[in-house]
C-alpha cells in the first residue's frame, strides 16, 4: 500500500487529470495551465508532445476556439456522429446510460459517494477520474484497483483507441494517452509485481 | 565483507540513546527516523512472561527491494573498498548495495525524491527527507548508512558508541572471528521478511521468549507494490508540476460532482 503521502499525489494527479478533460473554458484553459500541463509532461519524459501541442497552440488564430470546436466534435456532437463519447456505456453496453452506467454508480455508493444534482450521468470520464481521486484522498488502493479493473479500464482502452486514432488536435492525444499510462495495471505492461 | 549489526536484546534497556544520536548525527527532521526504538509487552507468550524492545534500522538486506525500485537513470559508478584500496564499477541509479561493505547507500543528488523505494521497503527504514527538496523535487531519500562517513574515518557507528549498555554490535559479518560472527554463531537472528528471503543484515539476539515476542509482533510482509507502485512513483515525480496546478487554483474547479454520505440518505428516505 502507498503512503498517505504518495496516495494524496496520486488523489492529485486524477483530479489534475480529469479537470483536463472539461471543455475547454477560458476560466482554465489559459497559459498558466498550459504552463502546469508541459511541465507535467517534460517530467515524465514527453517534451516531444509537449512542444507538439505548443506549435498547435502557437500556430491558431484562436487556439480556444480550435480546442472547443474539437472538443465538441469528439466528445459532444459531431458530424456524421461523434467521434468517443466519454460515457463507459457506449463502449459497454453499446447505448447512453445502460446498465454499465448504473453498476458505475452502484460502486460509487458502496463507496459512500452519490452524484451532486448538477453532475453527468455516473459513467462520465471526469466523474470517474473524480471518483478515482477520492478513493486515493482515503488511501482505499484496494478500492481503486477493483474500480479500475471491473468499471474503468474495459471501456477506457476502446474510447482511447478511438480519441488516438480520431482526434485532429494533439492536445487531447496526449491528454487520452496520460490518463491511459496513468490507469493501466502494472501487469497489462509485463510490470511484475517485486518477487522478492 | 558485509556489514552487520547485532542488537542484544539481554542488554538494551530501551532508553532511546542510539535514535537521538542518529538525529543529532545526521540532522533527522522530526518526525522522520534513521533508527527507533519500540517497547513490546509485557505480554505472556508459550514461553513465559516476555517483556522487550525493538531497536530497529536498516537492515542493509542481501537482496534489497529498495534498490530494484528506483527509477532513477542509471550511471557508472566506480566503488573503493576504503581497506584494499580495490575498485569496482557498477551501472547504479540512485540507490545501491555496496560491493565491498555490504551497505545500502544513497545518492541524495540523483535521487529524484519520488520515495519508491520507501515504499518498497518493509521496514520502514526509508523516508523523504523535505528538509532536502531542491527545484526538482519535494525532497531526497535518507536512511541509516551504517554510519559510512564515520566508520570509513575509523570510527564506529553513532547509535553503537553511544549505547550505554553496549547492546549495539557493529562488525564485519563475513569474518568468522568477528564479535557479530560470534553472536550469528550463538543464534542471532534478522527479522526477515514473511516467506521472503531478503538476508536482512542488522540482527538480534536475546532470549527465548523475548525473540518470539519480537518476531510475532514485527516480521514484516513484503510491501505489496503491485499495481499502485507505477501511479506512486508518476504521482511523486510530477509533485512539483502538481503544486503549481494547486497554487493557481486549477484543482478546485473539478470535482463536487461525487458527494459523500449523500448515498445514505437517499438510501434512508
Amino acid at each position: 500500500m502507498p503512503s498517505p503521502d504518495t496516495s494524496q499525489d496520486i488523489a492529485t494527479l486524477y483530479r489534475f487529470l480529469a479537470q483536463c478533460m472539461h471543455y475547454p473554458d477560458s476560466d482554465w484553459m489559459n497559459e498558466d495551465f498550459l504552463n502546469v500541463f508541459y511541465n507535467l509532461l517534460g517530467t515524465l519524459g514527453g517534451i516531444e508532445e509537449g512542444v507538439e501541442i505548443r506549435k498547435s497552440i502557437n500556430n491558431a488564430e484562436d487556439y480556444l476556439e480550435d480546442l472547443q470546436v474539437e472538443y465538441t466534435r469528439l466528445f459532444i456532437n459531431g458530424v456524421p456522429h461523434v467521434v468517443a463519447p466519454p460515457y463507459g456505456s457506449v463502449y459497454m453496453d453499446k447505448s447512453l446510460q445502460g446498465t454499465f452506467a448504473g453498476n458505475t454508480l452502484a460502486f460509487y455508493r458502496e463507496k459512500g459517494f452519490a452524484m451532486d444534482q448538477n453532475a453527468d450521468l455516473p459513467d462520465h470520464l471526469i466523474h470517474e477520474l473524480e471518483f478515482l481521486s477520492l478513493l486515493a484522498e482515503e488511501n482505499d488502493s484496494a478500492g481503486e484497483k477493483e474500480f479500475l479493473k471491473k468499471l474503468f479500464r474495459p471501456w477506457y482502452t476502446q474510447f482511447h483507441a478511438r480519441v488516438t486514432k480520431e482526434a485532429h488536435h494533439p492536445y487531447f492525444r496526449v491528454v487520452v494517452m496520460l490518463i491511459d499510462f496513468f490507469t493501466k495495471e502494472e501487469d497489462e505492461d509485463g510490470f511484475q509485481p517485486n518477487e522478492a | 565483507m558485509q556489514y552487520g549489526m547485532i542488537i542484544d536484546l539481554e542488554r538494551c534497556v530501551g532508553c532511546h540513546a542510539c535514535t537521538i544520536a542518529c538525529r543529532a548525527e545526521w540532522e533527522v527532521p522530526v518526525p522522520y527516523q534513521r533508527n527507533w526504538v519500540k517497547r513490546l509487552g509485557p505480554t505472556m507468550t508459550d514461553d513465559g512472561m516476555a517483556s522487550t524492545y525493538y531497536p530497529g534500522l536498516c537492515n542493509h538486506c542481501d537482496k534489497p527491494p529498495c534498490v530494484d525500485e528506483c527509477p532513477a537513470d542509471t550511471v557508472e559508478m566506480t566503488f573503493t573498498d576504503y581497506k584494499s584500496g580495490k575498485t569496482k564499477t557498477m551501472e547504479v541509479a540512485a540507490t545501491w548495495k555496496d560491493p565491498f561493505d555490504g551497505s545500502v547507500q544513497v545518492d541524495k543528488e540523483r535521487c529524484l525524491g519520488c520515495g519508491a523505494c520507501a515504499d518498497a521497503c518493509p521496514y520502514g527504514a526509508r523516508y523523504v527527507n523535505p528538509d532536502l527538496a531542491d527545484d526538482d523535487s519535494e525532497g531526497k531519500v535518507d536512511k541509516c548508512t551504517y554510519c559510512k562517513p564515520r566508520v570509513e574515518a575509523g570510527l564506529i557507528p553513532a547509535c553503537v558508541q553511544t549505547c550505554i549498555t553496549d547492546a549495539r554490535i557493529f562488525g564485519d559479518l563475513s569474518d568468522p572471528n568477528s564479535e557479530v560472527s560470534k553472536y550469528v554463531k550463538k543464534g542471532a537472528k534478522g527479522l526477515e521478511v514473511k516467506g521472503g528471503h531478503l538476508g536482512p543484515n542488522s540482527r538480534y539476539f536475546g532470549n527465548k521468549k523475548d525473540m518470539g515476542l519480537l518476531f510475532a509482533d514485527y516480521t514484516p510482509e513484503m510491501a505489496d507494490m503491485g499495481s499502485v507502485k507505477r501511479r506512486a512513483m508518476m504521482a511523486s515525480m510530477v509533485k512539483p508540476a502538481m503544486k503549481k496546478a494547486k497554487d493557481i487554483g486549477l484543482l478546485g474547479l473539478a470535482g463536487a460532482m461525487l458527494v459523500k454520505g449523500l448515498s445514505d440518505n437517499e438510501d434512508s428516505k
